[in-house]
């Protein structure tokens, strides 16, 4: 109850001042203190619900009594409790505010018909908070007070010594299995989440939020004990269209020890960190690929990451906002920053100099903004987030999903904000000239995403190719005898890159100079028979045998295959061939300019058509994976473009290395002939602009970064929405 | 029949007092009605229905008259049953028609038939003024009066209901309808009687207090089966103290004047027993008040007409609080008590919002220009002014009953009017009333001339225009009505007369005893009548002979009202039904309406004004500021009017715990 400026008298005073009225029974009341100042709580058992009093109006509230009227009440009130005392204003609030929390006792019939245009109007503005909030709908199905009573005896183990001991050494032996088996966990933990397995995801997931709910439930009821550890409801609450247990545990905000009570809020992570223990043993236990292995490790990254990511952070409102805040003993924290931001937006942007702040205390003025500020950001995070995470698996979905959040989030507070500048009441008489601040702030942000140019880019993967390769083909045939190691620098015509020996010629040569020794002997035989026909015949058989083996000893030579043009050799695979086989014209390898090579990029089909309209101001690369090495790869490259876009989109691959196999980008399938990139593709080719040649490779898979000409945010943000419904 | 009737009565006492939900805001009604102007009733269509009722004239006027007697049992028993058509009406509209010429030597116009006819369909008519408003109420009168029902012609003062019973009193008789007037002072046997008629006239604020003081006096009786169970044991069909029966039909004159700006008025009904506290802290705070220094210890807000302290005002509070021993309760209620004193004292001008008659603070309308003597502010407001003037602080009385015009008039199941200014407030009227306004054309077409605009840097400098103006129409023999803006005002030129000489009547609330005289004597050749809006609305002032040839009344507004309907009403008493009529802006930037103007506006104006080649543009724009600041106030008022209705739907709901009100 903020304590603002209201009469003393109250012109409807009449109507009340003979009323006789007096708390229900049944109700609790207990002190309870906030950062110093005590707080009256005043519990309604049979439904749970709460009204907290100050005390000023506990002291009004502790007169009454129904022997006396109201007058007779406020009389006795202000000459007991002086300066302190409530104005008939404040009095008729705060009845009419236990009233409609059902927390008067009234002798008189009540004005019905507002009781139930109350009661309508209550029910529409849940039904109107349901449709907003649709995201977070609950439906409550069960009472398991009964059931959690008859099992508490089990149910509160894990809270007693022995249960924390036994956490612990789960806990132990957990990481202790983690940490040796950490690679292995890693390598399948990314296939956790595809749309393959979600249903099995699913599944754990629901097993594990209902022993999260029973932990909280059991909790409560242990910690506090029969009278404040009442549970009286549990559902089905639809958490972004997803079905999930949830258990109301309000009655723990009776519980006196906020140690208690961050322990009862705490209790589900707790339950649930247990079960992720026991999946890492069972997942480290089983053999890789079967469905238990697969689930397990399922269960342990719902129950560690979505435990840490989800339900501690005190951004979201789950269970670690209400632990974070009632530790730090700012109740209502999120709403109260939000309050706090808007009354610093008043200040400041409507230039409300007199507005009265609504909190008191340095630090929270300081931690506030600082809250609704990083929750802000990750309402941002979490929106974008979910978008574009199931924009592969399940784009529907993912569209759904964040539109509802962003108008939840966004467009739901900026109608409230213009209604709030149209409507309000506080803003009568300065209301132009709060339109006009409003405006001009919404103008700089609005400049700021519609006029003011961010830097624009295409982001694509390509492989790096030399710009002038010679290709070496074998000139002869034969096997593989020796051959330049892979990458040597090679000169033009001096060095030899291979060297192919073919056996037959060999032979042949040596049939052949054992013929030429023949008919040489012949030709002496017949020179001493002085023979002349028969010398002149071998001399010319001579002569043609000779010529033959030069002819073969030509060949022989070329078997040693000489660098071409200086450069780089390459040869990959002629390892592997080493004394097999090499036809003729079969490829050797490749003499590449070191200095000279061309990045050929594919870009994406959606983003191909800017290649060809917008003009591309600046290209840029870096070289993709390989970020251990520390001398520079990371660094970014300037290149230029080589001619224009190829005009045509594709499908066959450019390089094996840019498909999704070899960790590119580009998804693959078999048509038949062969594979083929399932989206046509677009080419462009870039010369980096590189100063130490040795560090880009042939094969090398690059990031290029098109930057075309500035444009503002929203356009940006725009076209990449166009993309993804086209692509979809 | 009859028992069934009654029962009905009883039923309508206890509940059409549900009042309706009023929206607030812009919904789909007022989008249509001022984006797309679509009326509920075409203005041809009301004109084609107005000649069906002339077609009847030659008939009914060919009848003796016991046969137009007769013919109107007839129409009577045929209402009486609730079987009504339009064809019916249009017959009873041309008997009633015949019946008016008969006995008032009036034949209506096509005007006041079509406007009858709107007010049978519950509408707002907008009349020209003087286009005989009484007349038209008139034969929507009989109609419902037919009906037996009760029908509740409203008017805005006493006077005005008196004169126009009477007026129609005749034609009532004729057509076998049963009149009722209920005045101020009427006991309560006589007012049971009066609503009892078929027609009653009586004030606005007559009837919502007569409802009221029933409600009281029904006590914890208030549920249909508890009056029915009382009277079945008891046998007594009348229920003790209650005086009227029901709401059925009203039908409004000056609708503007009674629904809007009367609308937002809280009704209550006190005890004359009262809380003898806080007599003393008020008095102290007064005296402290007068302490304090404007600027330096307070400020104000004439906009909204508020009161702040000063953080060294507030010092010096605290310290009065502690050094005197006077009993001012909390420091918080002491500051509550200083700021009323400082409003008091700031926005309470004695002949503007009050006079001081008999040692009482007697509140003025600002509207209407009347006294309302049995008015009170609420809050202590009233103690604060009367401890202001050294009067002597009388207790609040104890509240036993409350409720605004506007909860009251929602109440009546069938609800019309007619003003002569309607238009401007057709947003208003279709929001809280979710009555639809309707424009007529005049008559007769106005001759009223504009005798041109002029406007002042200071008072003394209009006043001497005035009295020009005045000197130059009497040579001419036209007779001229000044309009003021407070008692105080009319005071000031009547003096300002009286040195140059002029004779001159003035007419305002202090005077209101001699009002009748003065309208007769007004339409003369020659006099000077200096007024109040309190000779705006009803007042007919009639031409004297030769008066007309000399240009017919002039008036002369010397201050721009809060809203443009009190301006046009005290314009629409020249040039009525086709005379000749002039009308002339006499204002002075240091007129009330440009107390709320930002300086820059004011100095700009001044400048242009004292620039003599500037001097007819100035004037101009300071004219069109003036008017414009006029729109401001009353969008500022339609705006407290909105808020007041959310509050109180607020407070209603907050105290849901107190059981019913009214």
């Amino acid at each position: 109850m903020q304590k603002g400026r209201s009469n003393t008298f109250h012109s409807q005073w009449y109507r009340v001042k003979g009323l006789r009225l007096q708390l229900r029974s049944g109700l609790r009341i207990r002190r309870q203190s906030f950062w110093g100042e005590p707080w009256y709580i005043l519990t309604c058992s049979e439904n749970n619900e709460h009204f907290r009093l100050s005390v000023d109006a506990y002291k009004f509230v502790s007169h009454m009594k129904s022997s006396k009227t109201l007058e007779e009440i406020w009389n006795q009130h202000r000459e007991i409790d002086g300066p302190a005392a409530l104005g008939q204003g404040e009095v008729i609030s705060l009845l009419g505010m236990l009233h409609s929390s059902n927390l008067l006792h009234l002798d008189t019939p009540a004005d019905m018909n507002t009781l139930f245009a109350r009661k309508q109007r209550r029910r529409l503005r849940k039904l109107g908070g349901g449709v907003s909030n649709f995201l977070f709908t609950k439906f409550p199905l069960w009472n398991p007070d009964c059931f959690l009573n008859r099992f508490l005896h089990i149910g509160k183990l894990p809270f007693q010594r022995f249960g924390v001991a036994v956490w612990l050494l789960f806990m132990v032996l957990a990481c202790h299995a983690l940490i040796i088996n950490w690679d292995s966990f890693m390598s399948g933990a990314g296939n956790s989440i595809s749309a393959g397995n979600m249903v099995w995801l699913y599944v754990v997931l629901l097993i594990t939020k209902t022993v999260h709910e029973f932990g909280h439930a059991f909790a409560c009821k242990y910690f506090g004990g029969p009278e404040n550890g009442e549970v009286n409801t549990m559902g089905i609450m639809l958490l972004l269209f997803t079905p999930m247990p949830y258990v109301d545990v309000s009655s723990s905000w009776q519980v006196r020890s906020k140690w208690h009570r961050a322990i009862i809020a705490g209790a589900g992570i707790y339950v649930e960190l247990f079960i992720a223990f026991l999946a890492v043993l069972l997942w480290a236990h089983t053999p890789e690929g079967t469905l238990i292995n697969a689930l397990s490790r399922d269960c342990i990254v719902v129950a560690s990451l979505g435990t840490v990511l989800f339900n501690l952070n005190p951004l979201l409102r789950f269970d670690g906002y209400f632990i974070f805040s009632d530790m730090i003993e700012m109740p209502n924290l999120y709403q109260r920053s939000q309050q706090y931001s808007l009354h610093l937006i008043k200040q400041y942007v409507l230039g409300f100099k007199d507005a009265s702040t609504p909190v008191e205390r340095r630090s929270e003025r300081i931690f506030y903004p600082i809250y609704a500020v990083a929750a802000f950001i990750y309402r941002c995070v979490i929106t974008v987030g979910i978008f574009f995470f199931l924009e592969n698996s399940l784009l529907g979905m993912g569209v759904i999903l964040s539109f509802s959040l962003f108008i939840f989030w966004f467009v739901m507070p900026l109608i409230k904000g213009v209604k709030y500048l149209i409507r309000s009441n506080e803003l009568a008489g300065r209301r132009s000239s709060c339109i006009i601040r409003a405006s001009i702030a919404a103008g700089i942000v609005g400049v700021l995403f519609f006029v003011l140019p961010f830097p624009d880019s295409v982001v694509a993967q390509g492989v790096v190719e030399p710009r002038d390769a010679t290709l070496i083909y074998s000139p002869v045939e034969g096997t593989l005898d020796t051959h330049a190691a892979t990458d040597i620098d090679v000169i033009n015509g001096e060095t030899v890159v291979a060297v192919i020996e073919d056996q037959g010629l060999l032979a042949e040569m040596a049939v052949r100079k054992a013929d030429m020794s023949i008919v040489l002997a012949q030709q002496k035989y017949a020179m001493q028979d002085n023979d002349v026909a028969s010398y002149s015949m071998h001399a010319l058989q001579l002569e043609g045998l000779r010529r033959e083996q030069e002819l073969a000893q030509a060949e022989w030579d070329s078997q040693i295959v000489h660098a071409p043009s200086d450069g780089v050799w390459i040869a990959p695979d002629l390892d592997k061939r080493s004394g097999k086989w090499i036809s003729r014209g079969e490829v050797l390898g490749l003499v590449y300019n070191p200095q000279d090579y061309r990045l050929r990029i594919a870009v994406d089909q959606f983003d191909a058509a800017r290649l060809f309209r917008e003009k591309i101001e600046l290209a840029s690369f870096r070289i993709a994976g390989r970020c251990d090495a520390a001398d520079g790869q990371r660094e970014k490259f300037v290149a230029t473009i080589e001619g224009s876009p190829l005009p045509a989109g594709k499908t066959e691959i450019i390089h094996p290395a840019l498909t999704h196999a070899s960790g590119g980008t580009i998804a693959v399938k078999n048509d038949g002939n062969g594979m083929v990139a399932e989206r046509q593709y677009f080419e462009i080719r870039l010369l980096p602009q590189v100063v130490d040649g040795k560090l880009l490779l042939p094969g090398q898979r690059v990031w290029a970064k098109l930057s075309f000409s500035s444009r503002p945010l929203a356009f940006q943000i725009a076209r990449r929405l166009r993309q993804v419904f086209q692509r979809s | 029949m009859e028992q069934v009737q009654s029962t009905e009565h009883l039923q309508r006492i206890l509940c059409n007092s549900e009042s309706r939900t009023i929206p607030l805001s812009w919904d789909w009604r007022v989008l249509r009605t001022e984006l797309l102007f679509r009326k509920p009733l075409s203005l041809k269509s009301l004109f084609t229905e107005v000649d069906k009722v002339f077609a009847w004239e030659d008939y009914f006027a060919s009848l003796t008259d016991q046969e137009l007697s007769n013919s109107c049992k007839k129409q009577r028993k045929i209402f009486r049953c609730k079987a009504e058509n339009p064809e019916d009406v249009q017959t009873a509209l041309a008997a009633i028609r015949e019946v008016m010429r008969r006995v008032r030597s009036e034949f209506p116009y096509k005007v006041q038939v079509a406007g009858a006819i709107g007010i049978l369909r519950g509408c707002i008519m907008e009349m020209a003024t003087g286009e005989g408003k009484t007349l038209t109420a008139c034969m929507a009168g009989v109609i419902e009066g037919w009906k037996g029902l009760g029908c509740h012609v409203i008017t805005s003062n006493d006077y005005l209901a008196i004169r126009d019973a009477e007026e129609m009193m005749g034609v009532y008789e004729f057509c076998g309808v049963s009149v009722g007037i209920v005045s101020q002072e009427l006991e309560s046997e006589a007012r049971h009687a009066a609503y009892g008629a078929d027609v009653t006239y009586l004030t606005g604020k007559e009837a919502a207090a007569d409802f009221l003081r029933d409600r009281l006096a029904l006590g914890s009786r208030r549920s249909t089966a508890k009056i029915l169970a009382r009277r079945i044991l008891s046998g007594k069909t009348e229920l003790d103290g209650v005086v009227q029966r029901g709401l059925p039909s009203a039908i409004i004159d000056e609708a503007d004047s009674v629904l809007i700006d009367g609308g937002s008025m809280p009704l209550v009904i006190s005890s004359g027993d009262s809380e003898a506290e806080g007599q003393t802290e008020i008095l102290a705070a007064s005296a402290f008040a007068n302490t304090l220094l404007l600027g330096e210890d307070y400020l104000t807000n004439i906009k909204f007409r508020e009161t702040r302290l000063t953080d060294a005002g507030r010092e010096k509070m605290l310290l009065e609080v502690e050094r005197s021993a006077e009993d001012w309760g909390s420091s918080h209620r002491a500051e509550e008590l200083v700021l009323q004193a400082l409003e008091a004292r700031e926005f309470f001008k004695p002949t503007v919002q009050y006079l001081i008659i008999e040692e009482k603070i007697v509140i003025v309308d600002e509207g209407t220009g009347r006294l309302m003597p049995d008015h009170e502010w609420r809050d202590g407001m009233h103690q604060a002014v009367s401890a202001k003037e050294g009067l002597p602080v009388l207790a609040p009385k104890t509240t036993l009953a409350q409720s605004s015009f506007q909860d009251f008039f929602l109440r009546y199941s069938h609800l019309a009017g007619m003003t002569g200014t309607a238009i401007e407030a057709r947003r208003e009227f279709l929001q809280f009333y979710e009555l639809p306004v309707m424009t007529l054309p005049p008559n007769r077409p106005c001759l009223r001339k504009c005798a041109g605009q002029d406007l002042f840097l200071s008072e003394e400098e209009k006043v001497y225009h005035i009295v020009e103006v005045i000197l130059s129409c009497r040579e001419k023999g036209q007779p001229v009505l000044v309009g003021t803006r407070s008692i105080g005002a009319s005071q000031n030129l009547s003096e300002a007369l009286s040195e140059a000489g002029i004779d001159h009547q003035v007419l305002n609330a202090v005077h209101s005893d001699v009002e009748a005289d003065i309208i007769v004597e007004a339409g003369r050749s020659g006099p000077v009548t200096v007024a109040t809006s309190m000779a705006g609305r009803g007042t007919d002032i009639k031409l004297g002979p030769d008066v007309s040839e000399a240009g017919g009344l002039h008036v002369i507004l010397t201050d721009l009202h809060e809203s443009a309907r009190i301006d046009r009403q005290l314009l629409g008493r020249s040039s009525r039904q086709g005379d000749p009529g002039s009308y002339q802006y006499i204002i002075s930037l240091e007129g009330g309406i440009f107390a709320t103007a930002p300086h820059f506006c004011l100095t700009f104006v001044e400048t242009a004004v004292t620039r003599l080649k500037f001097k007819k543009t100035g004037q101009k724009i300071g004219l069109i500021l003036g008017k414009f600041f006029q729109k401001r106030a009353e969008r500022k008022s339609f705006r407290a009017r909105c808020n007041l209705v959310r509050s109180a739907k607020s407070e209603n709901e907050q105290l849901s715990f107190a059981g019913r009100d009214f």
